[in-house]
């Protein structure tokens, strides 16, 4: 939390060291339990936790009016000490092998699973479902003991047929089940090329397999290759199951994006991450930003489904906070984080608090501001525009779609300005570049550009393909 | 001349072998889509369980609760709960709603007023009373889908139910049915396609792609709560009948061949032993195609039920032994047939061996209703047994369970509607007396003596897929002459009874 340096009246002075002794409790905390880290990170370290943060938007709030501010609840993933550490992988990979994939797509689809499948070990899972208007279990689910077998079996994938998606999905999901254990990451990973069009193939009908999927702690990635699959789909499905959604225009590029998801699959930390928030009195809880959370009165619940190493998720809120209505510590709000840590096999527990300073003075507002906290809003706020713009777009309404989308950029390029983050540019960038090609051909490939990236935003993937770096690592 | 014969014999089995297959392959096509039936009615039976678990453990759950349930529950959207006039208790509409609630009551906003089918209202007291059931599916259609409602009934009124979430149940469904594995084509030359209610194809495999109209050869309908879907079995022309194993026409033409073999054997047999008029050489050539018919449909259920144990070791399901054990009634049944057609044609040979020991009769009719227990079970019949001959008597054990068996075997095939089988038996001096009933449609008091005539079978009922050659009864009472007793029918109220003295 930044603090602002200033002489202050004496209530306010007693206000600012009780609020200092928690953050130095806080803090206290934290570099205590860092400092056992590193001296047990010798042992192995057994004592690795998700660190938990939970700050505001703006620390000091108006002492007299009503305040709009975000509440962010981070969560970072502890780093793996070797590979030997990290949890057993459970992995159905399924592939579409239909007609349209003929050629140079499912021969780079081969190399990619075989690629994936190298990067496994002894104590993975690994499985293989084909499918084009039937169902092919290429590779059954199996610990990969013998890699030239499986590698062979999906060297013989033809393609050739119509594209039944969601058998292909749910026979992944039943290899999957075989081997279903807490204790291990368990996903699919889904490629596709073209419109699901045999049994189900709805985007909301994929998306509430992904939400059940997730109860059962299983995410989908999905692949979306070309410019023929359909994208709300892919992404629904994702989505809803909290695993990543990419977007890739050539088939050359599937093995970088299959290195990429093995790379998270491998890197998982925490597990069924879920969030309770619970805010004090004079703190109403307006949205939630990004991802999707529940309010239920003053309680926000949310569910993230794994948190990679060194890597940070977080839950956004838009709150208002009447500063007469809160109580004597000025507290905005307690969280309390309960996950599966998959390094000690434990649930953990986390818990935190935040409370606020109270100000007359703008410049102090001003001064205290936190910038990460504000950056992440804005994004948010800026996908939500993006979404609305693609609604717009899909009705027909090219030129609204084209006003908010430069809107849009204006917005990004102003923050941009004040808090000086590279991300809120290049976002900025890509909404201009939006609403210059939302006619024709070109919106076909770039409405796939955009739901990527929203989604890519919104799950704090960074949200750039290009920029294989993108990888959010915010300062404590 | 019995070269002319067997001639003229060998080309009319073909003839009538022919169409026989022909009648056949609908009822096969059938039985197995009836199977992988079975298999999806195993899925819904276990969410079904998995509901009332919910629903006993959620009895005193709280809003909060029940909100948790819905999220951590995979098969779950959203819990409800209603009182005993109907209304709504939760979710809780003066309440905040979460999302999953929200869409729940979005989604069935009409059913609030209107009220839902599965509660029926009382027309006397104006209130909401349940149905007969204790607990059932429901399904309506919302946006552009149908959605799925499991509802159980409590016990101190009121009822309690989930929204259900579809599409995981068809994706659980859809991973447990058979798939192509690698290079293997699990039913090349049919297909078996699942479809909603417009036609479209849920989940299909196997090699053949019927064509634009192309009308399948079976067809079942869906367990609940799709009974508006369908499974659909498609075959090429002239294909002969699949299994979901592998397709060997090489194996299915050997056992033919074992068949025809004996076929030919037993032709020939009867052929040298009964120079009679061509009435009862027809007779005879009639007889001869239901045997062949009757040994090839054990046959087939072996080599089927084989083979899907098969699968289900590679699967590792654990089906495995259900399927041998019907592959060991199977033979047991083939072996009783062979049994009897050899029996029937020792019958003219005099002196026979008859072996007389001493035996308790209630121990052996037990012995025999153990045995059919299962195929009874299966059957839905429930077997009584009024056991009253416990004292030791010179018996032929095996003559005795062969007549049972045969009488037995008659209630499965021709009284199983009756659900029921009544055995008795009566020891008076050195005699003794069973009884054999059913509850079945009864047999007419005038065929009472024509029944026991070789190769008779009552057309009453046109039987499709019974089986039989007309020669059980027969045996039957003829054995039981040679113990020097009798078997008839006696009169009853409804169903048969059959009386064995010996």
């Amino acid at each position: 939390m930044i603090v602002a340096e200033r002489t202050l009246s004496p209530l306010a002075e007693i206000e600012w060291l009780k609020m200092k002794t928690l953050e130095i409790n806080k803090a206290s905390w934290i570099w205590a339990l860092g400092m056992g880290a590193t001296l047990v990170g010798v042992n192995g370290g057994w004592s690795e936790q998700v660190r938990l943060d939970m700050s505001l938007a703006h620390p000091t709030l108006n002492a007299s009016e009503k305040m709009t501010t975000y509440l962010k609840v981070g969560l970072t993933g502890f780093e793996l000490e070797s590979d030997r550490e990290r949890p057993p992988v459970n992995v159905a990979i399924v592939l579409d092998k239909s007609g349209s994939m003929s050629g140079e797509k499912i021969v780079q689809a081969r190399d990619a699973t075989i690629q994936g499948l190298r990067r496994l070990g002894s104590r993975d899972i690994a499985s293989v479902v084909a499918y084009d208007t039937n169902i092919d279990v290429t590779l059954p689910a199996t610990k990969l003991t013998s890699m030239d077998d499986a590698i062979s079996k999906v060297r013989a994938i033809e393609s050739g047929g119509r594209t039944a998606l969601f058998a292909g999905v749910s026979r992944g999901v039943g290899e999957l089940r075989k081997f279903l254990d807490e204790d291990r990451v368990n996903r699919v990973v889904l490629l596709s090329d073209g419109k699901a069009n045999v049994g189900p193939s709805s985007p909301a009908e994929l998306g509430a397999l992904g939400g059940s999927l997730t109860e059962e702690g299983i995410s989908v990635s999905t692949i979306g290759l070309g410019l023929d699959y359909n994208e709300d789909l892919m992404v629904q499905l994702a989505d809803r199951s909290d695993g990543n959604h990419y977007f890739v225009e050539s088939a050359s590029q599937l093995g970088e994006i299959f290195d990429r998801e093995f790379g998270d699959t491998l890197s998982v930390v925490a597990q069924e991450v879920s969030v309770t928030i619970r805010l004090s009195p004079g703190a109403r809880p307006v949205r939630g930003l990004g991802r999707d959370v529940d309010i239920a009165g003053q309680t926000v619940r949310g569910d993230i489904s794994q948190i990679y190493s060194g890597q940070e998720q977080y839950l956004l809120l838009e709150i208002e906070v009447d500063p007469k209505a809160l109580g004597e510590d000025r507290q905005i709000a307690s969280a309390e984080v309960v996950y599966a840590n998959m390094a000690t096999n434990t649930e953990d527990r986390l818990s935190a608090r935040v409370s606020a300073r109270l100000s007359e003075l703008d410049d102090e507002i001003e001064a205290a501001v936190n910038k990460d906290v504000l950056v992440a809003s804005v994004m948010q706020i800026a996908v939500g525009s993006n979404e609305r713009a693609i609604e717009l777009r899909d009705k027909g309404m090219i030129e609204e779609a084209e006003r908010l989308l430069l809107q849009n950029r204006d917005y990004l390029y102003d923050n941009y300005g004040a808090l000086e983050d590279e991300s809120l540019r290049r976002y900025g960038e890509a909404n201009g570049a939006s609403a210059s090609n939302l006619r024709g051909g070109d919106w076909v490939r770039q409405r796939k550009l955009d739901s990527f990236r929203n989604n890519s935003i919104i799950k704090n993937q960074g949200g750039f393909l290009q920029n294989s770096d993108q990888k959010p690592v915010d300062k404590p | 001349m019995p070269l002319a014969l067997l001639g003229w014999l060998g080309g009319r089995l073909i003839h009538d072998e022919r169409e026989r297959v022909e009648s056949e392959r609908a009822v096969l096509y059938t039985d197995l889509l009836n199977t992988i039936r079975s298999d999806i009615v195993d899925v819904v039976q276990r969410w079904e369980i998995e509901f009332q678990r919910l629903t006993e453990s959620s009895v005193g759950f709280g809003t909060s609760a029940l909100r948790d349930l819905a999220r951590s529950t995979p098969s779950v959207e959203c819990a409800f709960r209603l009182d005993e006039t109907g209304a709504l208790v939760y979710p809780n509409l003066r309440e905040t709603a979460s999302r999953f609630e929200r869409s729940f009551l979005s989604a069935t906003a009409d059913y609030w007023t209107q009220g839902w089918p599965f509660l029926e209202r009382d027309k006397s007291s104006e209130s909401f009373y349940q149905a007969a059931e204790n607990s059932g599916w429901f399904v309506w259609y919302w946006s552009n889908g149908s959605r799925f409602l499991y509802w159980t009934r409590l016990g101190h009124g009121g009822t309690f139910g989930f929204e259900v979430n579809r599409v995981a149940l068809l994706a659980e469904i859809i991973a447990e049915l058979p798939a192509n594995t690698g290079d293997t084509e699990i039913l090349p030359g049919a297909s078996v396609a699942w479809v909603d209610e417009v036609g479209d194809v849920i989940y299909r495999w196997g090699g053949h792609q019927p064509a634009e109209f192309e009308s399948p050869v079976a067809e079942v309908e869906m367990p609940s709560p799709m009974e508006r879907w369908r499974l659909l079995y498609f075959a090429r022309e002239g294909e002969s009948p699949a299994f979901l194993g592998r397709a060997n026409g090489i194996r299915l033409g050997a056992g033919l061949g074992v068949s025809a073999l004996i076929l030919v054997a037993l032709a020939v047999y009867f052929y040298r032993e009964n120079s009679r008029a061509l009435e009862s050489a027809r007779r005879r050539v009639s007889f001869v195609n239901r045997v062949s018919h009757e040994l090839k449909t054990p046959l087939t259920n072996i080599q089927l039920y084989t083979e899907l144990a098969q699968r289900d070791l590679e699967s590792g399901s654990e089906n495995v032994s259900d399927r041998l054990g019907v592959v060991v009634e199977e033979t047991q049944r083939l072996g009783r047939l062979i049994h009897n057609v050899l029996t029937f044609s020792k019958a003219d040979q005099r002196g026979a061996p008859v072996a007389r020991l001493e035996w308790i009769p209630d121990q052996i009719v037990r012995g025999v209703l153990e045995t059919f227990q299962p195929a009874l079970e299966s059957a839905g019949i429930e077997a009584e047994f009024n056991g009253n001959a416990p004292a030791p008597m010179r018996l032929d054990r095996d003559i005795l369970e062969q007549i049972l068996g045969n009488l037995i075997v008659n209630v499965e095939k021709y009284a199983a509607d009756g659900r029921w089988l009544g055995v008795s038996t009566e020891q008076k001096g050195s005699g003794l007396r069973i009884l054999v009933s059913d509850r079945g449609e009864g047999i007419p008091w005038r065929q009472r003596r024509r029944i026991f005539k070789p190769f008779v079978r009552l057309s009453s009922r046109v039987d499709e897929g019974v089986s039989g050659t007309g020669i059980g009864l027969t045996i039957s009472r003829d054995l039981a002459r040679r113990l020097g007793g009798e078997l008839k029918l006696i009169r009853g109220s409804h169903g048969a009874t059959f009386e064995l003295r010996l």
